[in-house]
Parts: C-alpha cells; structure tokens; sequence
C-alpha cells in the first residue's frame, strides 16, 4: 500500500475535485433525457476510472470496489445500453455521496458500509444486460500473477467491458524501486503515466516481498507492483513508453479482438490532470515564497519598533498585514458556481423525492467570492427555493433562477421565477433558519412580492468580509469567539481538585504544569469549579488558562461585524459576529486578556 | 472667482439649513424617565420593543447591549442612564428607537413612545443649561405643546463617546 501522506493529500484533493465534476456532468446527463452528449458521458466515464485507479493503487478497497460499480453503469450508459433517467442519475448520484463520505474519512473507510448502495448499482448493471452478460456482473475471474503468490479478482463484466473494446490485457511486473524511484519518479505520477497507455483494471502492491526492517529481504530493493492494463497496444509498443523489459509485460489471454486506435480523451485527461497537479506545485512554491519574504519584513518590522520607529514599525505591520490578505482573497476567492452548482443538486434531489418537475438555473458569470461564504450559502439558499417551489402551482416544471451581480462592492443574489404566474396571489415566504444562516454571514435578506413578477429573494452580500477563524464557547451565558490561533490546548472533564488559589490569582494543576487562569468576571475559586472546560491559549509566548461552560467547542469560521462606535474603547472585545441560531457572539481580544492574567 | 462660488455655495448651504429649522417639523416623543423627549420623526429609522438584549461585557454601564435586527448588530443605549436621570422602572412599554447616526444603526432604549407632535421650528426655544436634571447641551430645544414641555434630543450629542454623564 502507498501509503505516503503527499500522495494520499493528492488523491484526495483530486478525487474530490473530480467527484464534484461528475456529480455536475451527472446532472447535465439527466436534463439532456434522450438526447445523450456521448462526449460527456465518456468523459464521466474516464474520470471515475481514474478515482478508480487511484483507490486501486493506495489500497483503499471500499472506494475501489464502489467506484467500479459506479463506472460500470456508466460504461452501460456510454455504450448506449442504459439511459440516464432520473432513476439511474438518483443512484449514481447516491454513490457519489458515498464516494464523499469515504474520501472524507479515507484512513478509516473501510469501516464505511457500502452494502447499500453496491446492491443498487449492482442492481442497476445487471438489469440492463442480456442474460448471458447478467451472470458476468456478481461472477469473479481470478488471474494468477505470475510471482506464483497473488492473484488478481477481476468481475468478469469488466472484463467483457475492456475486450468489447477490442484492447488487449497485460499483466505489467514494476519494480516500484527500479522502474521508479531510481528514476527520479513517483508511484502516483507513474501511475498516470501507464494510464495515458491503456486502462488499469486492477493493481496490487506486494508489500509482503518488501519484508521488515529487520528482515533480510529489506535489502533486496524490491519493491513488486503488478498492475492489470487493458490497452490497445501490442506489449512490445508497451514495453517501449513505459520503458520496461520486454519479460515485464506478460499478455493476458482469455479473448482477443483486433486492436483498436487509443483514447485519446482519456489521453488527454489523464495529461490535464498531471498538468494541474504541477500547477499546484508551482502555486504552492510561489506561496511559501510570498510567506517567507513576509516573515523576513515581519521580523525587520520588529526591529523598527525595537528603536522606538513605533510609526514606521506600525505601517510596515500593517503593509504585511495587507499582503496577508491579498494573499488570503487569492486562496479563497473562488467563482461563485464552482461552488453553488450544489444547490442543483439539492433541488434536483428534492424535486426527484417529492415527485415534482423542478429546474434550477444558476446565473453566476465570472463572479468570485470566499469559498467559505459560498458553502455556507448552499443549505439555506437551497431552503429557501425549496420554500419557493412548495408554493408554486403548476402542473408544468417549475423553473426557478439564481443570478448574482456586484454592485458597489456588495453581491446581490436574486432568487425569482423564471414564470411568475406560478405564484398566482401575494405570498410571503417562512424561512427564518435560513434567513439566521445568511445573516451570520453579515448579509441581509429581502422579500418582494409583485403581481407581474412574483416572488423575488434578494439576498446582500458583502464582496469582501472579515472572517476569524476560531472556536465558539460560552463564558457566562455569553457566547464568544477564541481566535485558533490563540488556542493551544483544550481540556474537559476538569478535575475540580486541581483548582486552587495563588495569592489572588486562580490556578489550574495540569500535567504538572500550572496554568494561571483569566477571569472574565468572578475569581472565586467555586465559581472554577463549576466550570465544564479550559481552553489553554497562548499569545506572544505566554500563556494562559479560560474557564468555559461549553461541554463541545464548536470550530467555526466567524463572520464579523464590526463594533459599534459606543463600543469601540472595550478593549476586551474586538468584534462581533451572528451565529447559525441568530445569537450574537463577541470576538475576544487575547492580548488583553493576557494583560489581565 | 472660485471664493465667489465657495461663497455663494456656503450661503445657499446656511439658507437651506436655516430653512429646515424655520419649516415644521413631526416629534416623535417619548419618555426617558419622567421627561418628555422629542426628536425629529425623519431621524427614525424604526421603533421596535425587541429586548432580546444580549449584554456586553466590559462596556459603559449606558450601554445596554447589542441586539441582532434582522441580521445587523445594533448597539442600544439606556437613554436614561445616559442622561444621568434617576434609573426608571423597568415595565412593558419600553421601546428600543432606532436611529441611523453616521452610517450607523443604534437603539435608543426609552421607558415609553408617546404621540407624534406636530411642531414649527420657529417655536422651538433654545434649551436652558439644565431640562428636569439633564445638562442643556443634549437637547436642540425646547417646544411647549399644551401644557406640557417637549426637549428636543440632540441625538448626536447624546451619542458621543465622551459626553458620559
């Protein structure tokens, strides 16, 4: 198993990219009905081989096994033998969901059940085919390799798939140490480079041949990697791109048909995405450049306070600052539909669950937001059109349309009718949890109802926001936001023996530390104790304790508003935010705090 | 020439002005303990008795707290404390006047509304140094209605930071 966090953090990133890309392509399919963009569900088709592969190589046996049942019916669908109706889009779609929840939890998803939505496309496959191919689906061809040791368990219908196609099966023997490492390449990168040449149907790592430290066959340097290829070329042709010996190739032969011109759209995207994971390493290179030549004019910056430059000190602070957050827009600054594409398939699933005809039409342009604003803008939005199609009546397709425009650096989002007649007399529309939602994100929300033009949702949103990301906990009844970057350590469970007091300050005994706690009111030793968590912070290098009454402290990035001018001398807080349920929480200041500590 | 136009403009300015003030003019009034206050109703961006007031550690004992009005976090000011009149009971009828004061929302907690007054600025007398116990500089003026004394708010005045009492 290649197990190597970088190339475990690619595939991720990877995979949920493309994840994304096909649930978006999926949905496409389905409004197309009949008339299929072939173009597009092949490359659906590829791009869920190649999460295929991936898992396929990094072991992950619950994602392979899915993602091969979900190109399988996607194979059907490219070959014309099944139609993407709303029924086979639904338990796609509910595979990719699925596919979600494991990548998300890619460390322990083999505990993930994926029983469920096996049998649906399993289902869904065998349905399909004639009844001689039907067996083919459940039924497991085993293909010995030729180390004597393993064997490849290959579902004969995939099998058929490949041979249909006229290519032929190789078995390719890689010396992972050899072949790769000793030419300056990594497994994942070679990986996408044996896939430009053909189909990878199966891979296994032989990580019993690499043995132990303390084994002798440690020193062998090898490193055994068999990889199942379909491909149209003949294995000499092979041979010579992959640069491998003509004996580590060995054809399959279970049947052959004539060879056929390679992919070249998977050629292509298999090249798009190599070019797209150098990109992000040039990005990164350039990132960590822009950081450090900060952290040099931070440290210079110091220096000028050190000699009393307190002014010059302050604006070259402040000039870091501003790179800071330039730099921050470039991070989080994504187009709005990159992102908000969800909310179609919110509705779609809704309308899909209900019995309903519903479109969603997304009108976003090149507008750019924080990606943060945009996931938390895709429940309630999708609340709110939900809201609205529940209210419209129509025994045709109810059609509704999000446009976004800037104006005067605020983003106005419009949610209306594409027909307002659906709507036939004035409506207002219950939506208070979203409206929370929205609001906590410092924007506004609006409601008109017109005859000639329906219901219409106005929502503002600020174009640039100031977010801090941190953890909210109550103190007192109030809520307030600890900046994470303040935070060091958080302790539950507190042993109220550990409380004591130390001339007048409050104490508390941890690991055979103590940490002198801050009061934000009482500093009774009993008010302490009755304390349900301490969150150890840190500012500059010192450090400090603060006593909550949260039992969970909830991560959170909050979205401030800036104070009040009849608060602006409070040092303690400097901002306020709205949370999901509508309470206001206050941004602590930590320094000073520290100074009261 | 240009100090002709500067002239003339601050002219026209200063004759505006005074035209606003010499107009009529809607009180909205309301009592801050046992006084009668007033303000212009055009200064009012909404009256609600929302007391879902969340407290605010460390800050002026005028300052009520903050309250979420659809989305926006507006300060609110106990009127009353901040005139330095005797704190009034607190009862049902109290209502938070939201005012728009240099781009920002802020409530003014008063113990009751009262009637809209219609008023002539001509009528309105400069405030004596001290109205029911409040030094005279937080008021416009004053308008007899009846029998009874209307002080017309100086929000601004009360609003600033340093004018604690």
């Amino acid at each position: 198993m290649l197990t190597d966090p970088e190339t475990t953090d690619i595939y991720v990133q990877e995979t949920n990219q493309t994840l994304a890309e096909i649930e978006q392509n999926l949905i496409i399919l389905e409004d197309m009905g009949a008339n299929i963009d072939m173009s597009l569900a092949k490359c659906v088709y590829h791009a869920m081989h190649v999460i295929r592969n991936g898992a396929s190589l990094l072991s992950l046996s619950k994602m392979k096994e899915l993602s091969q049942k979900i190109e399988n019916v996607l194979g059907l669908i490219c070959t014309n033998r099944l139609a993407p109706n709303p029924e086979v889009i639904n338990i796609l779609l509910q595979g990719i969901d699925r596919l979600y929840q494991l990548i998300d939890r890619i460390h322990s998803n083999d505990d993930m059940n994926i029983d469920e939505q096996s049998v649906l496309l399993t289902g869904l496959t065998s349905a399909v085919l004639p009844d001689d191919i039907k067996q083919s689906v459940t039924e497991v061809r085993e293909i010995p390799l030729p180390d004597g040791k393993h064997v490849f368990q290959i579902p004969e219908f995939n099998l058929i798939q490949v041979l249909e196609q006229g290519k032929n099966i190789y078995i390719l023997i890689i010396d992972l140490i050899k072949d790769v490492q000793k030419k300056n390449n990594t497994p994942f990168n070679f990986v996408r480079f044996i896939q430009q040449h053909g189909q990878i149907i199966d891979s296994v790592f032989d990580i019993q041949s690499v043995g132990t430290l303390e084994e002798q066959a440690f020193c062998s340097e090898e490193m055994p990697y068999f990889v199942l290829l379909a491909s149209g070329f003949s294995d000499k042709q092979l041979a010579k791109v992959l640069e491998l010996q003509s004996h580590q190739i060995k054809q399959v032969i279970i049947e052959v048909d004539d060879l056929i011109h390679p992919k070249t759209k998977q050629f292509q995207q298999d090249l798009t995405m190599s070019l797209s994971s150098q990109n992000r390493k040039t990005d990164h290179k350039n990132r960590i450049d822009i950081l450090n030549a900060l952290s040099c004019e931070l440290k210079f910056a110091m220096n000028s306070l050190s000699y009393d430059a307190l002014s010059l000190g302050k604006s070259r602070v402040q000039s870091v600052l501003n790179s800071l957050q330039n730099l921050l827009i470039q991070e989080n600054y994504v187009l709005a539909n990159h992102i908000l594409w969800k909310i179609g398939r919110n509705i779609r699933d809704h309308a899909y669950q209900s019995n309903i005809q519903a479109k969603f039409y997304l009108e976003c342009g090149l507008i750019k937001m924080d990606q943060r604003i945009l996931f938390r803008l895709i429940d309630p939005l999708t609340d709110i059109i939900i809201q609205m199609i529940r209210h419209a009546q129509t025994n045709t397709t109810v059609q509704i349309c999000l446009k976004m425009t800037t104006i005067d650096h605020m983003i106005h989002i419009s949610i209306s009718f594409i027909d307002p007649q659906v709507v036939k007399q004035e409506t207002h529309l219950e939506f208070d949890i979203a409206e929370k939602k929205i609001h906590a994100l410092n924007a506004e929300v609006k409601q008109s109802f017109e005859l000639y033009t329906g219901i219409n949702i106005v929502i503002l949103i600020p174009q640039k926001v100031f977010i801090v990301p941190g953890y909210c906990v109550v103190i007192d009844d109030h809520h307030y936001i600890v900046p994470k970057f303040n935070i060091k350590e958080c302790l539950t469970n507190l042993d109220s023996l550990k409380w004591r007091k130390e001339d007048s300050s409050i104490i508390f005994d941890h690991n055979e530390k103590r940490i002198r706690i801050v009061a934000l009111s009482d500093n009774n030793l009993s008010y302490f104790k009755n304390k349900q968590s301490l969150i150890v912070c840190e500012v500059g290098n010192k450090r400090f304790g603060l006593a909550t009454d949260s039992t969970d402290i909830l991560e959170m990035d909050a979205v401030c508003q800036p104070l009040g001018k009849q608060l602006g001398s409070n040092p303690l807080i400097v901002a306020n935010c709205l949370l999901d349920d509508g309470q206001i929480a206050f941004v602590l200041d930590m320094g000073f705090l520290l100074k009261n500590a | 020439m240009v100090i002709a136009f500067l002239i003339i403009f601050m002219e026209v300015n200063v004759s505006t002005q005074k035209a606003e003030k010499d107009g009529k003019v809607d009180l909205a009034t309301f009592y801050v303990g046992e006084a009668l206050c007033g303000m212009d109703i055009l200064k009012i961006q909404e009256i609600n008795k929302n007391m879902e007031i969340t407290s605010v550690p460390n800050s002026p004992d005028y300052v009520v707290g903050v309250l979420n009005m659809r989305g926006r976090i507006v300060t609110i000011i106990d009127v009353c404390k901040k005139l330095g009149l005797q704190k009034s009971d607190v009862t049902d009828t109290r209502r938070n006047i939201i005012v728009n004061s240099q781009s920002e929302y802020i409530g003014l907690l008063v113990d009751k509304v009262a009637e809209v007054v219609p008023a002539e600025w001509r009528k309105v007398t400069p405030p004596p140094s001290n109205v029911r116990g409040v030094q005279g500089k937080y008021f416009e003026g004053v308008y007899k209605k009846d029998n009874a004394l209307i002080a017309i708010l100086d929000i601004e005045e009360v609003l600033k930071e340093d004018s604690v009492s």
